[in-house]
């Protein structure tokens, strides 16, 4: 009982350290989820009504076809961020607990993650496509066990490294059976992983029983690796102090390695992931019905680092404030960082998508004013948000159920700056002909983006003007 | 320490209220370079906290703090000769020692080779356990992330030191490398350092001028020689009976 309250306080880290913050985080906590399953659930439905289940239908069958290819990306993303909690567990090993159920319940616990509530929320409403209830159940059930076995599998080949080229052979095998789908092998293997009632059940317990196998393993390894393995991973240095670009871009690098060695800004790593596939299947399938939805998700898309990272960008440096504020430190190319940060992201994520929605030339030049706009209007929206509105986070806990280090308001308003494009598309296209629409569009986003100094003048005024809010609120996040 | 006395520090009338709390009640010092301060005071003092304004980490409810005659509040020339660790939020934890200890001489314009010489003084007191080992600083011991944070304030011959418990959580031989190397800094660079201390015996071992808070006022501000210091640690024997 007591790792279960113990879990509980973990789980909710904030509340854990001040019982008064109660009535402020949890309202806002079921708040978010509850307007984020809304919209996810409302959209599909609203597509429902109006398609009569052929767009729902279309993606669930897209979802299938690429589903060991979705798996296989999924246990690699896995393999790269997971961690295993054995710096939590060693401590509680005192505790008169068995060693075995307490492996379970942290292993367990580790599976609530936002990077596998993402799964849950995207895929289940997929499955209005099913006519009748108990389908539907069967189906989430599957799915759920699978994603819980690929989680087992990950942590597996953590924990015995040298199965890890075994696991890449299987990854390439599904990944070449998944490309014959569509001939008769596949068909047939398709129809029998999700259409049968009986063959549901079948696969059900199949993959309970893998799930059992992969547990005892687990915990085997588990705990040979607690006693032998050092707690704290070696990171290799990089740091090429004597060469030019270090130099030049030490700052850059300093925000690389501040989002890869922290578990929160890691986790909306994985979050942006998420958000980039989900943008291009959208895209993908809206490419010639659509024309405002397509640009909505295009501005996801090349702005899905920003709409997930951005938020956070000036509450990275909390954990590090006196250190900032009591260094010679050239304020104004700190901010420049973060925002070329943030264009950069946004630019490598329209050259890697370009394949996968563009289709002609005039797309091109749609997807380039999305771009732009990301570029010249929501990341500079973002930084100033995340400048004035900046609060204390502690980096090393994850981003589920965590609501330290931005404003509620703030997170509502990226909804609002994401349907931007959208609003200022019609507004050109309501009162000019194409294609001067699209010009309007280039020189209004061109001219935000090229007044960006202007933006960070004031965006340094403001940093310097809210240092010492900041650094109370700090002390305050400590002592709570 | 030198003959050449130069004021570095002055503050004047500073007071700081934390809503309806005194953390520092009119305080008023003049800070010499080549001075080792020791502020000493129990808990609540306001020791901390008098730092803090010094680094202009607080803004003070009335008064001023001028370093080398500059307002501290208003401009920022003095960071580039003041080094400071009064916690671990001095030292950035995602990275390694030898990366932040490369960004701190990177932010201070100091080449490759100077820090590379300018560490090797602290090699004793590092006992090979910081550099090269490729942990960050977060998953190291208290006593070595407090040696990295001690090591970053001194580490670019800074002309001002500001150190908050420096002998905190470091085990006793790196305790007294730690004296030698501070005297020998001051002594080398002529530099001032503040120190606040629990650890009356390093403090008077260390310090030239030791000044005693209580409750954010200045109790007591005194030359370390034999026939004052005795001031100093009768006060804390009546606190204690």
């Amino acid at each position: 009982m007591e790792i279960f309250i113990l879990t509980w306080r973990v789980i909710f880290y904030s509340i854990s350290r001040n019982p008064q913050l109660n009535s402020r985080i949890l309202p806002k906590f079921f708040l978010m989820l509850f307007g984020y399953c809304y919209i996810i659930i409302s959209f599909y439905a609203n597509i429902k009504a109006f398609d009569d289940l052929i767009f729902t239908g279309i993606l669930y069958d897209k979802f299938i076809n690429y589903f060991f290819t979705i798996l296989s990306l999924d246990f690699i993303i896995r393999l790269l961020f997971r961690k295993l909690p054995q710096k939590v567990i060693i401590p509680l090993q005192l505790m008169p607990i068995k060693k075995e159920h307490l492996l379970r319940i942290f292993i367990f616990k580790s599976l609530f993650n936002i990077y596998n509530l993402n799964w849950v929320l995207v895929f289940i409403p997929l499955l209005t496509v099913h006519k009748e209830f108990a389908d539907m159940i069967l189906t989430v059930v599957e799915f759920i066990l699978v994603i819980i076995f690929i989680d087992y599998l990950s942590v597996i080949v953590k924990l015995l490294p040298r199965c890890f080229y075994f696991v890449i052979i299987v990854l390439i095998l599904l990944l070449l059976f998944n490309q014959s789908i569509n001939n008769e092998i596949g068909i047939v293997f398709s129809k029998l992983f999700f259409k049968s009632k009986i063959k549901s059940i079948l696969l059900i317990f199949g993959l309970l029983s893998l799930l059992i196998i992969s547990d005892f393993i687990v915990l085997k390894l588990f705990k040979r690796s607690n006693y032998n393995s050092d707690l704290t991973p070696n990171y290799k240095q990089f740091d090429p102090f004597n060469d030019w670009y270090y130099r030049k871009y030490y700052l850059m690098l300093f925000h690389i390695k501040l989002i890869f060695r922290n578990k929160r800004s890691l986790s909306l790593l994985i979050s942006t992931i998420f958000l980039i596939v989900l943008s291009i299947v959208f895209i993908n399938q809206l490419k010639n019905e659509s024309v405002l939805l397509n640009y909505y998700f295009s501005t996801c898309l090349y702005g899905s680092w920003s709409f997930t990272v951005g938020l956070y960008l000036f509450s990275f440096e909390s954990n590090y404030l006196h250190f900032l504020h009591t260094t010679k430190l050239n304020y104004k190319l700190y901010i420049k960082t973060k925002f070329n940060l943030l264009n950069i992201i946004s630019i490598f994520i329209f050259i890697i998508s370009l394949p996968f929605v563009m289709s002609n030339f005039s797309g091109f030049i749609d997807y380039l004013s999305n771009l732009l706009v990301v570029i010249g209007i929501c990341n500079p929206l973002i930084i100033l948000g995340g400048t004035i509105f900046s609060k204390g986070i502690d980096l090393s806990q994850s981003s589920f159920a965590n609501s330290q280090g931005v404003d509620f308001v703030q997170m509502i308003s990226i909804f609002f700056i994401s349907f931007l494009h959208v609003s200022l598309l019609f507004i050109s296209k309501t009162f000019f002909q194409s294609p001067l629409d699209i010009v309007i569009i280039f020189l209004i986003a061109g001219a935000s983006f090229l007044l960006r100094n202007v933006l960070i003048y004031h965006l340094l005024k403001v940093f310097e003007s809210t240092k010492y809010t900041k650094i109370s609120n700090l002390w305050e996040q400590i002592n709570n | 320490m030198g003959t050449n006395k130069q004021l570095i520090i002055e503050i004047k009338s500073i007071t700081k209220k934390f809503k309806n709390v005194i953390a520092i009640d009119n305080i008023s010092l003049n800070i010499n370079n080549s001075e080792i301060v020791g502020i000493v005071g129990n808990n609540g003092a306001g020791k901390t906290t008098l730092l803090r304004l010094i680094l202009d980490l607080l803004k003070p409810d009335g008064g001023i703090i001028l370093s080398k005659n500059k307002n501290v509040y208003q401009s920022d020339h003095w960071k580039k000769y003041t080094g400071a660790f009064l916690d671990e939020h001095f030292v950035i934890d995602f990275l390694t020692s030898s990366e932040f200890l490369n960004l701190t001489g990177q932010l201070r314009g100091i080449s490759k080779e100077e820090i590379r010489y300018n560490i090797n003084e602290f090699e004793s007191f590092m006992n090979g356990e910081i550099m090269d080992n490729n942990k960050l600083i977060r998953n190291l011991s208290s006593g070595n992330k407090q040696k990295v944070g001690i090591i970053s304030s001194l580490l670019f011959a800074a002309e001002i030191v500001i150190l908050d418990e420096p002998f905190n959580y470091i085990d006793p031989s790196s305790q007294i490398i730690l004296l030698k190397l501070l005297k020998k800094y001051v002594e080398d660079k002529k530099a001032l350092m503040i120190i606040s201390s629990h650890n009356l015996q390093y403090v008077t071992e260390l310090c030239t001028r030791i000044i005693l808070l209580e409750k954010g006022q200045v109790k007591y501000d005194i030359i370390n020689n034999e026939d004052d210091l005795p001031i100093i640690k009768d006060y804390f024997n009546r606190k204690a009976t």
